[in-house]
C-alpha cells in the first residue's frame, strides 16, 4: 500500500470511518505483531499488546497529524512506547526462544535442528547488537519500515537510522560468520517469509 | 548501496535469508491471532465511531437550543457588593425580627432592651417613652391573656416591671413628670387588677402590680420629699405641687 493510500484511510478513520480504520489494521497489522513479538518474551504478551497498540491509536487518531511524520512512524512509536510500558511493568516473562520457536513441522528432524541453530545463532547475534542497533533490525528487516519511518519510530534522524543499521549489519556478519566472501551457513529449508527491507 | 560489491551483496542476501527465517519462525502471529485482534480492535472502532457520532448529533441539538444565562460573577467588586449586600440584608432581617418580636419570643428580651436604650436623653420626652412603653407592655399582657398564652404573658410583664423601674429612676424631680407617670402607673394598676380578676392564679400579674404599686409609692414619696404640701414649720401654705420644682421658695 502507498503511502498516499494510507494518508487517505487515515483521514477516513480519523472521519469515524471503521472500513477505513480496518484497512489501516490489515496493512500494519503483521508487521506491528512481528515488531513487538522480537521484543517481548511471550506470545500472548505480543497478542495483547498488538491488540493495545491498535486499540490507542484508535484513541489517539483524531490527533494525530502528519506534520511530516509518516504515519506508520507514528504507529510504531505507540508499539515502542507499549513495549517499554509492558516490559516497566511485568517482568515474569518466558525467554523468548523457548517460548516463540516454531520451527517447520514439515522438516526432517535432522533439518530442524540445523534450522534451530541457525535461528540461535540469529538470536545470540541480535542480543550482542546494542539496543539501538538491534531497534533498527527490528523495525527495518522484521517490521519493514522505511528509514523515514524508522527514524520517526524512534525519534531520530534518518542519517542515524542509516548508520545504525550499517554498523548493525556489519556486527550481525561477523557474528553470523557470513564476511563478505566468506561461505556462509545457509539457514536450513523451511517456510520463509519475504520481508521488503529497504536497504 | 553503491558502497557494497558483490560479494556484500551476496553475504547481505545471506544475511536477510537468515533474518527472513528467524523472522518466520519465531515473530509471525500464529493461526488466528491477528483475527481475533482485529475482531476485537474493529468492534472498538465501530462502538466510537457510533458513540463519537451521538456525541455529535447532542452537540447539534445543545447548540440550536437557546442558552440559559450564565449566573457568575468575574469582577471582584461584584463579589464584594454581593458579599456587602447579603451580609446587609442578613443584618436588615435580624433587625426585623427584632423589632417585630412578640412577647415569649426568643427576640422579645432584645427587642424590650432596644427600645428602652433608644430613648430619648432628654427628661420629659425620655419618660413619655417610658409611658409609651408601659402601655405597650400592658397591651401585650392583655394580649396575650385574651389568647390564653402564659408565657407570653409572663414575658410581657416582666418586661413591664423593668420598664416601671426604669421610668421611676428616670423621672427625676419634676412634679408635673412624676404626676404624670404616677397617674399613668394608677391606670395600669387598674387594668392590671382587673386582668387579675379574670387570671387569679397568674403570678406575674400579682408581681406586675405589686411593682406598679410599689413605684406610685415611691413616687409619692418623691413628689412630697421634693414639693411637700405641708409646709415646713414656719413655711409659707401657700405652696402647691404645681410649682415648677423648689417649691421651698415659691412663696418668697
Amino acid at each position: 500500500m502507498d503511502e498516499e493510500t494510507v494518508d487517505r484511510l487515515v483521514i477516513e478513520a480519523k472521519g469515524g470511518n471503521t472500513a477505513a480504520f480496518a484497512g489501516i489494521f490489515d496493512e500494519y497489522a503483521a508487521p506491528i505483531y512481528r515488531f513487538i513479538a522480537s521484543r517481548v518474551k511471550s506470545p500472548s504478551d505480543a497478542e495483547d499488546l498488538t491488540q493495545l497498540v491498535f486499540v490507542k491509536a484508535l484513541e489517539a487518531l483524531p490527533r494525530y497529524e502528519a506534520r511530516g511524520i509518516p504515519f506508520g512512524g507514528w504507529l510504531f512509536r505507540l508499539a515502542r512506547n507499549a513495549i517499554i510500558d509492558q516490559v516497566r511493568t511485568r517482568r515474569d516473562h518466558l525467554p523468548l526462544v523457548t517460548a516463540m520457536t516454531r520451527e517447520t513441522e514439515e522438516a526432517s528432524p535432522e533439518a530442524a535442528a540445523a534450522l534451530r541453530d541457525d535461528l540461535d545463532r540469529v538470536a545470540d547475534a541480535l542480543a550482542n547488537l546494542t539496543d539501538d542497533q538491534r531497534e533498527v533490525i527490528e523495525l527495518r528487516f522484521f517490521a519493514g519500515l522505511s528509514v523515514d519511518e524508522a527514524a520517526a519510530a524512534m525519534g531520530r534522524q534518518a542519517g542515524t537510522i542509516r548508520g545504525l543499521q550499517f554498523r548493525a549489519i556489519a556486527s550481525l556478519r561477523r557474528s553470523l560468520g557470513i564476511e563478505s566472501g566468506a561461505g556462509a551457513t545457509a539457514p536450513a529449508s523451511g517456510p520463509t517469509v519475504t520481508v521488503e527491507v529497504r536497504m | 548501496m553503491s558502497a557494497y560489491d558483490d560479494n556484500d551483496l551476496t553475504s547481505l542476501n545471506r544475511l536477510e535469508d537468515l533474518l527472513d527465517a528467524y523472522c518466520d519462525a519465531r515473530l509471525m502471529p500464529r493461526g488466528a491471532i491477528l483475527s481475533r485482534i482485529r475482531t476485537t480492535v474493529l468492534a472498538q472502532a465501530a462502538a466510537s465511531a457510533a458513540s463519537a457520532a451521538a456525541a455529535n448529533r447532542l452537540q447539534a441539538l445543545a447548540g440550536s437550543a437557546p442558552k440559559a444565562p450564565r449566573w457568575t460573577i468575574s469582577s471582584p467588586f461584584a463579589r464584594r457588593a454581593l458579599a456587602f449586600g447579603f451580609a446587609a440584608c442578613l443584618t436588615l432581617g435580624t433587625s426585623l425580627a427584632v423589632l417585630a418580636a412578640p412577647p415569649g419570643s426568643p427576640f422579645y428580651n432584645a427587642r424590650v432592651s432596644l427600645e428602652t436604650f433608644v430613648l430619648p436623653s432628654e427628661v420629659g420626652d425620655r419618660v413619655a417613652g417610658h409611658e409609651r412603653l408601659l402601655a405597650e407592655r400592658l397591651g401585650e399582657a392583655q394580649a396575650a391573656a385574651a389568647r390564653s398564652d402564659p408565657a407570653a404573658l409572663a414575658a410581657a410583664l416582666a418586661a413591664y416591671r423593668t420598664e416601671v423601674e426604669a421610668a421611676t429612676a428616670d423621672v427625676g424631680d419634676d412634679a408635673a413628670l412624676l404626676a404624670h407617670l404616677e397617674e399613668e402607673l394608677a391606670h395600669h394598676t387598674a387594668v392590671l387588677t382587673a386582668l387579675e380578676a379574670q387570671l387569679p392564679d397568674d403570678a406575674a400579674i400579682d408581681k406586675a402590680i405589686d411593682a406598679s404599686s410599689k413605684a406610685i409609692t415611691r413616687l409619692q414619696a418623691r413628689g412630697e420629699s421634693a414639693h411637700p404640701t405641708h409646709p415646713p414649720q414656719g413655711g409659707s401654705p401657700g405652696n402647691g405641687p404645681s410649682g415648677s420644682g423648689h417649691g421651698q421658695d415659691g412663696g418668697e
